[in-house]
């Protein structure tokens, strides 16, 4: 029984929130920023408890001493830190900020020439005997788009050049596109699959 | 443009729910070869059999951002592998790049526990959430990875290009990996750096190929007819173009 108003709540809360988006009146627009507000709410709670999860699976590994426990008291403690400055400081305070982009802009940069380094070992790894036909195009398409990328190309002013160039460079869109395309679809497929089956519990 | 986008949902639902009585009676559907899912469902059995365990990355598309659809695939997906290894030796591991997902995740696996007959044991260890921001999520994943527990590692849902580093580090751990994103950037870097790829909306069906019922065949099968139904509109639009008539 309980299984059922959950169903119920659950499918008018999404139905209240689609006509939102393509109806626009005063009442639909008050319930929708509502519901909202209390989404948002419970959005900011879920996050909170999951930094609370973040600590306690930290300071396990700490207290059990498994692999790599060192980097875990490392996370403790800059979060301790940082918390603490938050607080007496107030997030958008100039030290608190530079403090913070002192941390996280060159540790995000280094992690993003980690993966600059990664992918060119990826791409030289993936040229092997056996190799198929989609990592070929793949290969051969990355390679000439980085050629052209670098403006190098002879002939580029004539017109049978502009020709081949533009066709070229349409393929990526096309394929963008379509890749897209099947994404929205599964999206919308997955969304109505969750809205009709909503908690059900799982079958063994 | 509002009355085409709620024309194509609610011509979703109708079809969601029609093939789905349909396809009711049926037990199995057969959906055309999809390489990564053998090789997923090969390399799972094997984690199993070994006693390993299974990592599943979630992503950090909130459920309140438009990139809610992913997540909603990636925790289907960690159901219908729960499912399968949840008594397993080693537990499963879903990590998550937000609070939100980090609690729906937790919410799956005891679900997905007590609905199991054997039964089994959860804790608030099993859902993890790895770091807030992209890199940082990448870098908290990339050190439950290299636990070497786990000999198959999922990632499905939003990404950016950190996803990269995941495939490297699952291979570095000799992990199987298999992977599948919204985002086209990351997607580009997964196909470049992963043997087992799902391509667009590939990964929304990947519950489906695991763990088959009714209302999971009748959506992939709504999501090939709209396809063919965009396909031929858009030829429409480009011959009607091509003439001038539009």
């Amino acid at each position: 029984m309980r299984w059922i108003v959950w169903r119920i709540l659950i499918l008018t809360t999404a139905l209240i929130l689609l006509a939102g988006v393509f109806f626009n009146g005063p009442i639909l627009r008050e319930i929708n920023q509502i519901l909202l507000s209390w989404i948002i709410t419970i959005a900011g709670v879920a996050a909170l408890l999951g930094i609370f999860n973040l600590l306690k699976v930290h300071s396990g590994r700490v207290r059990q001493e498994r692999t790599d426990w060192v980097n875990s008291v490392v996370l403790l403690f800059s979060f301790t830190g940082i918390f603490i400055t938050g607080i007496l400081l107030k997030p958008n305070h100039p030290v608190y900020v530079s403090l913070v982009n002192a941390i996280i802009t060159p540790v995000e940069t280094s992690l993003l020439a980690l993966l600059a380094i990664t992918l060119i070992v990826a791409l030289i790894r993936a040229i092997r005997p056996g190799i198929n036909g989609t990592t070929v195009i793949f290969i051969t398409s990355a390679v000439l788009f980085l050629w052209a990328a670098t403006g190098f190309v002879p002939f580029q002013e004539a017109r049978q050049s502009q020709l081949v160039l533009s066709f070229f460079n349409t393929l990526p869109i096309g394929g963008a596109r379509g890749i897209l395309l099947g994404v929205g679809l599964g999206s919308l497929t997955t969304g109505i699959r969750a809205l009709l089956r909503p908690g059900q519990k799982a079958d063994s | 443009m509002v009355n085409a986008g709620l024309s194509l949902i609610l011509l979703a639902v109708v079809l969601i729910l029609l093939l789905n009585a349909l396809e009711r009676k049926k037990i199995r559907s057969n959906f055309r070869i999809i390489p990564s899912f053998d090789q997923l469902q090969r390399a799972l059995n094997h984690t199993i059999e070994g006693g390993q365990g299974v990592q599943i990355t979630l992503g950090r598309g909130s459920i309140l951002s438009p990139q809610a659809g992913s997540t909603l695939a990636a925790v289907e997906m960690l159901a219908s592998i729960a499912r399968l290894c949840l008594n397993s030796d080693t537990p499963p591991l879903a990590t998550s790049g937000d609070g939100s997902i980090a609690l729906f995740s937790y919410e799956t696996l005891m679900n997905t526990g007590q609905g199991m007959r054997s039964g089994a044991r959860i804790n608030p260890r099993m859902a993890q959430i790895t770091g807030v921001s992209p890199f940082t999520y990448a870098a908290g994943t990339m050190l439950a990875q290299r636990n070497g527990k786990y000999q198959l590692a999922v990632a499905l849902g939003n990404y950016g290009p950190e996803m990269g580093l995941l495939v490297d580090t699952a291979e570095r751990s000799r992990a199987f990996f298999t992977g599948g994103t919204d985002n086209i950037l990351a997607q580009s870097v997964l196909f470049a750096s992963s043997r087992s790829v799902l391509i667009g909306e590939e990964f929304f069906s990947a519950s489906g190929y695991i763990h088959q019922d009714s209302l999971h065949n009748a959506s992939i099968k709504t999501q090939d007819i709209l396809r063919i139904f965009l396909i031929i509109v858009i030829i429409i639009g480009a011959v009607l173009k091509a003439a001038g008539k539009l």
